[in-house]
C-alpha cells in the first residue's frame, strides 16, 4: 500500500526530477556578486613593492628594456587575479636587477 | 588541487566559477520546488547561496560532501527568507503558486500546486526524497531534522499527496 503510494508519487515527480536547468548566465551572475576578498595588506604590500620595484629599475637605467614586460605582466595579474603574473614580474625584476648590480660591481673592481 | 580545496585555501575564484557550474542546477531546481516554482525568487535564494557558500568555505568540513553542505545552505536561505516576510504564513504559499500559474502548465503546474498543499517542513522532506531521490540520512544532514521528524513529515505529507492525486484523476484506483 505505502509502497504503490510511493511508487505513484514517484511517477507523479519524475518531470521535475529529471529537470535539468540550464545555467543561462546563472554563474555569472553568482561570480559578479562575490565579495572582493582580497586583503588590504596584500594590497598594500604589492603597491609599496611595485613603487620599490621601479625606483630600483628606474635608478639602474633599465627602465627601456624592462618596462614593456612588466607592463603586460602587471595588467595580467590585476585583469585576470592571476598569481603567476606576479611571480612572473618579480622574477623578471630579479634577473634584471642581478645583472645591473653585477654590471656595477664589475666596474667598482675595474 | 580540488576544486573545494583551491577555494577555501586559495581564494581561487576560477575554481568556484566551475563549483558552480556543477552544481547550479541541483540547487536551482530545490529551490525552485521549495518556491512552488517562483523562478525569480527561486534564482535570488540560489545566488544568496553560492555567495553564502564562497565566503563561509573555511567552514566547510572535508568530511562532509560539499554538495550537501551547499544544499544545507539553500535550505537555510530559503527558510532566512520565509522567516523575514511578515507574516511568515501559507498566504506565501498561494503567492507562490499564483506566481507560477502564469508560466507553467499541465503537469509541472499540479507539482507546484501539489506541493502548495504541504506545510515547508513537509515540502522540504517530500522534494529532498521524491524529486531529489535522497535519502532520509541526507534529509536529516540537510534539513537538520531527526530521522524521526523526516519521516513524520515525509507520512503526512504522502498522505496529502495522495489525496492530491485521487482527487485530480492521476489514482486510477
Amino acid at each position: 500500500m505505502t509502497q504503490d503510494n510511493d511508487q505513484r508519487l514517484a511517477q507523479f515527480f519524475k518531470p521535475a526530477a529529471q529537470q535539468e536547468l540550464p545555467d543561462n548566465g546563472f554563474s555569472r551572475k553568482v561570480m559578479r556578486r562575490l565579495p572582493d576578498d582580497t586583503p588590504r595588506l596584500a594590497h598594500l604590500v604589492t603597491i609599496v613593492g611595485v613603487a620599490a620595484m621601479v625606483t630600483l629599475v628606474w635608478g639602474m637605467g633599465l627602465w627601456e628594456s624592462v618596462v614593456p614586460n612588466l607592463k603586460a605582466l602587471f595588467v595580467t595579474y590585476y585583469t585576470q587575479n592571476d598569481p603567476v603574473s606576479i611571480v612572473l614580474a618579480m622574477l623578471l625584476f630579479l634577473i634584471a636587477a642581478t645583472a645591473a648590480l653585477s654590471k656595477k660591481v664589475a666596474a667598482m673592481v675595474n | 588541487m580540488a576544486l573545494v580545496s583551491r577555494v577555501a585555501l586559495l581564494h581561487d575564484k576560477r575554481a568556484f566559477d566551475a563549483l558552480v557550474r556543477k552544481y547550479q542546477s541541483p540547487v536551482r531546481r530545490f529551490l525552485l520546488n521549495l518556491t512552488l516554482g517562483n523562478e525569480a525568487l527561486s534564482d535570488d535564494l540560489a545566488q544568496d547561496t553560492f555567495v553564502k557558500a564562497y565566503t563561509r568555505i573555511a567552514q566547510f568540513k572535508a568530511t562532509a560532501q560539499f554538495s550537501t553542505w551547499l544544499m544545507r545552505i539553500a535550505y537555510n536561505t530559503f527558510y532566512d527568507h520565509r522567516r523575514s516576510l511578515h507574516p511568515p504564513t501559507d498566504a506565501l504559499e498561494q503567492h507562490y503558486a499564483l506566481g507560477t500559474a502564469a508560466k507553467d502548465s499541465g503537469i509541472t503546474m499540479d507539482i507546484y500546486r501539489a506541493l502548495a498543499l504541504l506545510s515547508p517542513d513537509e515540502r522540504s522532506c517530500i522534494t529532498l526524497q521524491l524529486i531529489d531521490q535522497q535519502p532520509i540520512e541526507y534529509i536529516c544532514r540537510v534539513t537538520g531534522m531527526k530521522a524521526g521528524t523526516v519521516k513524520s513529515h515525509l507520512f503526512r505529507g504522502k498522505e496529502k499527496l495522495a489525496t492530491f492525486l485521487k482527487q485530480n484523476g492521476y489514482d486510477p484506483r
